[in-house]
């Protein structure tokens, strides 16, 4: 039986070959802190975290706020939440080079805001910080 | 005679979303590098079709391998059924789009086993 050719869908629409972006970082900004107090300043947040995304990515798209909750083991209540989950598609080499201020910036977000966790997504896994680095 | 790609073990034309493959950040360096574990991850299910989706949650439970291909669990009775040229393709297309993504061997009769039982729990 002769091998039927495969369809090439980058050639096909004349997209640039060179710097094809398949693996997606996702942030959680969030809005409260692991209290339940709503946080004044989740727009400062998300502006430093679009602009390191940009960076990243050479562009960013905010999704409308998510509605989510969180059990707190220690209240035994479920914290709701209204996180902004900016994302973009990587360019390999750049998300290299800018690792260590993503890590700055998450770990200086996980202090400043009072959070139990942050959490990041990136190529389909589910990323938790718990352990902030000191100041 | 040249040995046939598995990703085509049923001669299914596939759509290539580009010709060569990007370079990839490993996601288990990255964690390392922003001081994070890796808590989840999610199989890649883009552009699955919900006859997939049914067929893989179906095979994934009921896929048991002794050795060589795995046996689908229950699935005692064999009989000799007739499928359109176009199912066939179709179930030939799934069973190699689960390989391709997850690694599960089957086949399209198993893969049509899985949807038929599938619909046929939908009936009750």
């Amino acid at each position: 039986m002769p091998e039927l050719p495969d369809f090439d869908f980058a050639s096909a629409i004349g997209a640039a070959t060179e710097g094809i972006s398949i693996q997606s970082l996702m942030l959680y900004i969030p809005s409260h802190d692991r209290r339940g107090r709503k946080l004044a300043a989740q727009q400062r947040w998300l502006d430093e975290a679009t602009d390191l995304l940009v960076s990243i990515g050479g562009g960013v798209t905010i999704p409308p706020p998510y509605r989510g909750g969180w059990l707190d083991p220690q209240r035994e209540e479920t914290v709701w939440e209204d996180p902004i989950l900016p994302y973009t598609y990587v360019h390999a080499e750049r998300l290299e080079a800018r690792a260590a201020a993503l890590r700055e910036f998450l770990h200086r977000m996980g202090r400043e805001t009072g959070q139990g966790e942050v959490a990041v997504e990136f190529d389909g896994a589910f990323f938790r910080i718990t352990d902030f680095d000191p100041e | 005679m040249p040995r046939r790609r598995s990703s085509n073990r049923w001669n299914v034309r596939t759509v290539k979303p580009y010709r060569d493959e990007p370079r990839r950040v490993d996601p288990r360096k990255l964690a390392q590098a922003l001081g994070a574990e890796i808590v989840a991850s999610a199989p890649d299910l883009r552009g699955s079709t919900p006859a997939m989706l049914t067929a893989r949650a179906e095979l994934l439970h009921r896929l048991r391998s002794k050795g060589g291909r795995p046996g689908l669990q229950g699935a005692t009775k064999r009989r000799q059924v007739s499928f359109r040229p176009e199912d066939w393709k179709e179930l030939e297309r799934i069973a190699c789009a689960l390989e391709e993504r997850e690694g599960t061997k089957t086949t399209p009769g198993q893969v049509a086993s899985a949807l038929l039982h599938h619909a046929l729990a939908g009936q009750k």
